[in-house]
């Protein structure tokens, strides 16, 4: 993935969540992956078109995502209904387009795909051929897995 | 499909969100068992008669009309040179032919083997780099090899064999393989180990004193003694593993084998080494400091001197392992100043986050007024920094490379002195992913202790590292 275009996600996804959730996290170490690999529980995928193509995945465990969106509305969500989802998917949303904004700046045309919401149990995916940036967030409802792949259309 | 997979095989559940399958189908060619990813087969089927098509590669056996879809077919024993069953010799054009059919995107084409043989499931843990002296046919087709029921299966990158057609690839294996044809190819199953690498043309090495030719009689003398010579380099081998986290490759084998029989020569004995400094003075590469730094005029007289074919629209070029994109600046350079109007494009990449981070805006302290890159810097009060004209020509990226990546073919590679810092298991997958993205004529530049293989290599250029051209 083009070096310029790490830190617009590493940045945007922590100046969100901080501002967003009002917490502190710690950011794990960024590293590449081509394997499938499992998802946690709940992912958001957002596609990205333009001058490249890829997407972003969001991927966390069922608690998590629960106790974010209890956070973000500002009560105790027990159950997966819409309101989790749709806040879930609003901050895979608002994250990606931060970044799509941070890169437009420096002269790159992306588009964003509206999010789409996986949830379910054993969930595995399928990566193969395609290399993607792992930046894992820590909060303190969990572990946040950030899934960039980005490549150059040719 | 993962899906069904899991559920036919419940006991796996658990293990499969860590642990990925990989469905096989084995077959045979020349009595040595083979592998194919499922994924990549459309059907099996027994086939004749296939369409005759002149003036095609010796190993196109024609086209064949598979349901009103014409598939081309080639055979994989005359493409890697095996012998044909006796039968077949007789009467090959009328007899009922084993044929699978592989699927590349909407793409179909069909391979003609000796035995279809059955399904079975392996780990992807489970598949190991091949060894380049280990099998009959080039490494280039070679995925790894699953040991699978107390078999042995190569998988075989079929891949290639669509792109090959597509891009022409078979152009040059066609050169490689009459080489091979000296031998009869009946005969080269039997070979061992041992007595393959002895039998390679010796590598002609005019500067390097340590690299010495073998004649053929010297090692029907020694035969008796190689086998035991062979377990002692497995051992050395074992240890520079252990030690140095140095792995023997296909690209450093001849370096660390003739170092270590020149010393059972002079010694008579085994080098019997414990720290990194023992053996970094038989095998001096070992310690050399990694240069972070622009390139001397050495390598852009070296580069002065080839010969590109700019024909096409794009000039594609790959410093892989750039660090802080030093070389790749350089690179750049080199090309520019021989033509300046290049399409050029560098793609420079490293598994290191920090150094190739700086890339894009990296600074260089000194740079010799002799050299071509004092035409792309200007000086600023920290240091030279490099022109638009140059800096633009170039990709950062963060990308490992045995994640494999979409890269178009490459004109020139720069690959120095890294693939053997790898394991065996990835070593293969990388050494594969650079040569697949070399252009047929294409260059890569390699550290001076490496050799790529003869039948697809040429040496250009050696001295404080090498240069080999794709033939």
């Amino acid at each position: 993935m083009r070096i310029e275009y790490v830190n617009p996600f590493v940045e945007a996804a922590f100046n969100t969540i901080k501002t967003v959730l009002g917490v502190d996290l710690v950011r794990g170490k960024l590293y590449l992956k081509d394997t499938s690999q499992p998802v946690l529980g709940v992912a958001v995928l957002v596609g990205l078109a333009g001058d490249v193509e890829g997407r972003v995945i969001f991927d966390m465990e069922k608690e998590t995502a629960l106790k974010i969106a209890s956070h973000m509305n500002g009560e105790t969500l027990t159950e997966m209904d819409e309101l989790v989802k749709a806040t879930i998917m609003e901050l895979g949303n608002m994250i990606t387009a931060t970044a799509v904004t941070r890169l437009q700046d420096l002269g790159f045309s992306f588009d964003l795909t509206p999010p789409v919401l996986f949830s379910g149990e054993n969930m595995e995916l399928a990566n193969s051929g395609v290399e993607a940036l792992i930046v894992p967030v820590d909060l303190p409802q969990g572990r946040l897995e950030i899934n960039v792949a980005i490549r150059e259309r040719i | 499909m993962n899906e069904n997979k899991h559920m036919s095989n419940p006991s796996d559940v658990e293990e499969t969100v860590e642990v990925s399958e990989l469905k096989i189908i084995t077959f045979t060619l020349a009595g040595k068992e083979y592998g194919i990813d499922i994924m990549q087969v459309k059907e099996i089927s027994r086939m004749m008669e296939f369409t005759y098509i002149p003036n095609a590669p010796f190993y196109v056996r024609g086209v064949y009309n598979l349901r009103g879809e014409i598939i081309s077919v080639i055979d994989l024993r005359l493409l890697f040179h095996l012998p044909l069953p006796e039968k077949e010799l007789a009467e090959s054009e009328e007899d009922v032919e084993n044929l699978i059919v592989l699927q590349f995107g909407d793409y179909y084409l069909g391979v003609v083997v000796d035995k279809v043989d059955k399904v079975c499931s392996v780990r992807y843990a489970d598949v190991q780099s091949a060894h380049p002296l280990f099998s009959d046919i080039s490494i280039k087709y070679i995925n790894g090899l699953v040991h699978h029921d107390n078999r042995l299966y190569i998988l075989l990158n079929v891949n290639l064999l669509a792109d090959g057609e597509s891009a022409g690839g078979f152009g040059s294996e066609a050169v490689s393989i009459s080489l091979e044809q000296m031998t009869p190819a009946a005969d080269k199953i039997q070979k061992t180990f041992v007595k393959r690498i002895d039998e390679e043309p010796p590598v002609k090495e005019e500067h390097e004193g340590d690299l010495h030719e073998v004649s053929p009689s010297s090692v029907a003398a020694e035969s008796a003694k190689t086998e035991d010579d062979q377990a002692l380099f497995e051992q050395f081998t074992a240890g520079l593993e252990s030690i140095c986290g140095f792995y023997v490759n296909e690209w450093s084998y001849r370096a660390v084998y003739d170092a270590f029989s020149d010393y059972l020569k002079k010694n008579g004995s085994a080098p019997n080494f414990h720290t990194l400094s023992e053996y970094a003075q038989l095998l001096p590469f070992l310690t050399k400091e990694e240069e972070e730094d622009i390139w001397s005029n050495e390598y852009f007289d070296a580069i002065k001197s080839l010969s590109f074919d700019t024909s096409d629209k794009n000039f594609n070029v790959w410093v892989s392992w750039c660090g802080y994109g030093h070389s790749a600046y350089s690179l750049a350079a080199a090309l520019l100043s021989k033509k300046s109007d290049l399409p050029l494009r560098v793609w420079a990449t490293d598994d290191d986050l920090l150094k190739i981070s700086m890339g894009p805006n990296l600074m260089i302290q000194n740079i010799d007024p002799s050299s071509p890159l004092i035409d792309y810097a200007e000086e600023t009060k920290n240091g030279f920094k490099f022109k638009k004209n140059l800096a633009e020509k170039l990709l950062f990226e963060y990308h490992s490379v045995e994640n494999g990546n979409q890269f178009p073919k490459m004109k020139f590679i720069v690959a120095k002195g890294r693939t053997s810092y790898y394991n065996k298991e990835k070593a293969g997958k990388v050494i594969f992913e650079l040569c697949s993205k070399l252009d047929n004529g294409g260059y890569i530049m390699v550290a001076d202790y490496e050799s790529l293989p003869e039948s697809d290599f040429r040496l250009i250029y050696s001295g404080s590292m090498r240069i080999f051209r794709r033939i």
